[in-house]
């Protein structure tokens, strides 16, 4: 029987259950579209699991340079050695002063004596008082920050310096300061190369995509006669588009935990040299999904962007 | 029903393909487009599909101003169309099954109510059995009955037919012929292009008669 309340009907029959079927029969068979080409797929996914590659190896590095420099910050102490002439309790009653202060998180006193014992043990040569005569190291007070920045360290150094019964004090912050103004043109150059690769990623998938539909022309053409909505036509490229995504992206995920994996061990042999316990961080989860979820989108979107200019110039509108 | 308002069409440089051409056709009618090769039968159709437009004048289907289709209508106002191609356009790569339910997938019916019209569709131009076949495994006139299963699964309320019976023998044409009066006499608008006179002949139809673009019979305005 003819049905002419078609052209009014814009709830498909079948309702949402049959809608979410269609998607994971699309889903499917775009999987299945995959294979049916599996060298040019794997060429795909090949060359966008290496354009990501780059930039993800490099935002971890930059993560893990980050935790270096943060555990050297939670380090950073001023030592404030003090003045020959001031005796025991005035350098303790100092040391009372400082710790009241708001900006000094935790503080040591080490007197002339503990100084000379804090030496011998970490040197592991035994002074002879008798040969010297007399102690020769200061008395001091190893001042640990509340706030770890750089700048806010100078200062607090600069302030202790200038009181009374402090010979001099010691900041060692020039490495993190140097490290740090590295790590940031680290991270534009990351930012950087993340939008390139992000362009050459956009880029293949588009151009595979185009081989595709002009494949597929013909089917697009009747789809399209016979009332296929653009949503339904583009849904398959749309799906394709997302595995080529997600394989890359978890290429990509793959090769910088072998990178990761691969310069571990070199790094903590080097860590070791530096007294250092820092330890090469794998991927944080949250890391490795973003990832997952960026290419994927990123397959998703080329590929919207591809099947959306075909149908714009697709011949029966 | 459909409504062709001084409608002219010129193609790039070449002559007029169609020239004012004006005509109304209701609800529940047969109607035969007749005319040699090159009289514009197919562009006739075309502005009813449409995949082409009207370089002057306007085609109204339904009360639906064709040019002005556009975005979600233009998919709704096609799934009311059945339309058999003069060159079949289906799949090869997909069975006739797949073929025939082209129409029906993308409207979004259900496999159960899918695979049943189908059948009855298959059913209808003899050919249940051949579900799982490819096309490319049929002969020239299966295909064209496969391309006619497919424009009537859908129980369209317009029905385009461009030599539905260009391959088909004498008794296979008539049975053709016979489904697209059915769907007429239950209220479809049934649009036949043929320059087979023979079996326009036989059919007591409204003819609608073109001659290189022009309307020579048939016409009303
Ligand atoms: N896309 C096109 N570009 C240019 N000219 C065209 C195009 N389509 C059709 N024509 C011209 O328009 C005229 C009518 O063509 P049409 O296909 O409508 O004829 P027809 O009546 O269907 O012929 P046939 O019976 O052979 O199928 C012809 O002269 C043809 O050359
Ligand atoms: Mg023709």
């Amino acid at each position: 029987m003819p049905n002419s309340s078609s052209t009014k009907n814009t709830v498909s029959p079948g309702g949402f259950k049959h809608y979410l079927r269609e998607h994971r029969q699309t889903a499917g068979e775009s999987i299945d579209q995959l294979w049916l080409k599996p060298f040019g797929s794997l060429m795909t996914i090949l060359l966008i699991g290496l354009s990501l590659t780059l930039p993800l190896a490099l935002i971890v590095v930059l993560e893990n340079g980050r935790d270096l420099v943060g555990s050297w910050q939670g380090q950073s102490t001023v030592s404030l050695f003090l003045s020959e002439g001031l005796s025991e309790p005035e350098g303790l009653a100092l040391s009372k002063a400082l710790a009241a202060r708001d900006d000094v998180r935790k503080l040591r006193y080490l007197s002339k004596a503990q100084s000379l014992q804090e030496f011998e043990s970490s040197s592991g040569i035994a002074v002879s008082l008798e040969l010297l005569g007399e102690n020769p190291l200061p008395a001091v007070i190893i001042v640990e920050a509340r706030n770890a920045d750089p700048a806010a360290l100078d200062a607090l150094r600069g302030e202790l310096s200038s009181l009374s019964g402090v010979a001099f004090a010691q900041l060692d912050l020039q490495w993190v300061k140097r490290l740090q103004a590295m790590l940031q043109v680290g991270v534009q150059s990351a930012q950087v190369m993340a939008l390139v690769f992000t362009l050459v990623v956009l880029f293949v998938v588009m151009n595979t995509l185009k081989l595709l539909i002009a494949q597929r022309r013909s089917e697009i053409d009747i789809t399209l006669l016979v009332g296929g909505s653009h949503a339904y036509i583009r849904r398959p490229f749309l799906y394709l588009g997302l595995w080529y995504g997600l394989f890359g992206g978890l290429l990509a995920v793959t090769l910088v935990e072998a990178f990761l994996w691969w310069i571990e061990g070199p790094i903590a042999n080097m860590a070791s040299l530096y007294d250092s316990s820092f330890q090469v961080r794998s991927m944080p989860v949250m890391l490795f999904l973003q990832a997952l979820v960026f290419s994927s989108l990123l397959g998703v979107v080329a590929a919207w962007i591809e099947a959306s200019a075909h149908l714009r110039r697709a011949l029966p509108r | 029903m459909i409504e062709f308002d001084h409608v002219s069409k010129h193609y790039g440089r070449g002559q007029d393909a169609l020239r004012d051409i004006s005509f109304e056709l209701e609800r529940g009618g047969l109607t035969f487009l007749i005319g040699h090769s090159g009289a514009g039968k197919s562009t006739l159709l075309r502005m009813i599909m449409p995949t082409e437009h009207p370089s002057k004048g306007k085609v109204v289907v339904n009360g639906h101003d064709l040019k002005s289709l556009s975005g979600r209508k233009l998919p709704q106002y096609r799934r009311s169309l059945g339309v058999v191609f003069q060159d079949h356009q289906l799949l090869a790569d997909r069975t006739v099954f797949d073929n025939v339910a082209l129409p029906l997938r993308v409207s979004g019916f259900s496999h159960r109510d899918m695979g049943r019209r189908v059948r009855a569709a298959l059913d209808k131009v003899g050919l249940l059995g051949k579900e799982r076949a490819m096309p490319g495994m049929l002969s020239a006139g299966e295909r064209q009955r496969v391309g006619v299963a497919r424009a009537v699964v859908n129980r369209p309320s317009v029905i385009l037919a461009d030599e539905p019976t260009g391959n088909l023998d004498p008794a296979l044409s008539g049975e053709i012929m016979d489904l697209f009066e059915q769907f007429s006499q239950m209220g479809a608008c049934v649009l036949i292009a043929s320059h087979d006179l023979a079996l326009v002949a036989r059919y007591q139809h409204r003819l609608l008669s073109l001659d290189r673009g022009c309307l020579l019979s048939g016409g009303d305005a």
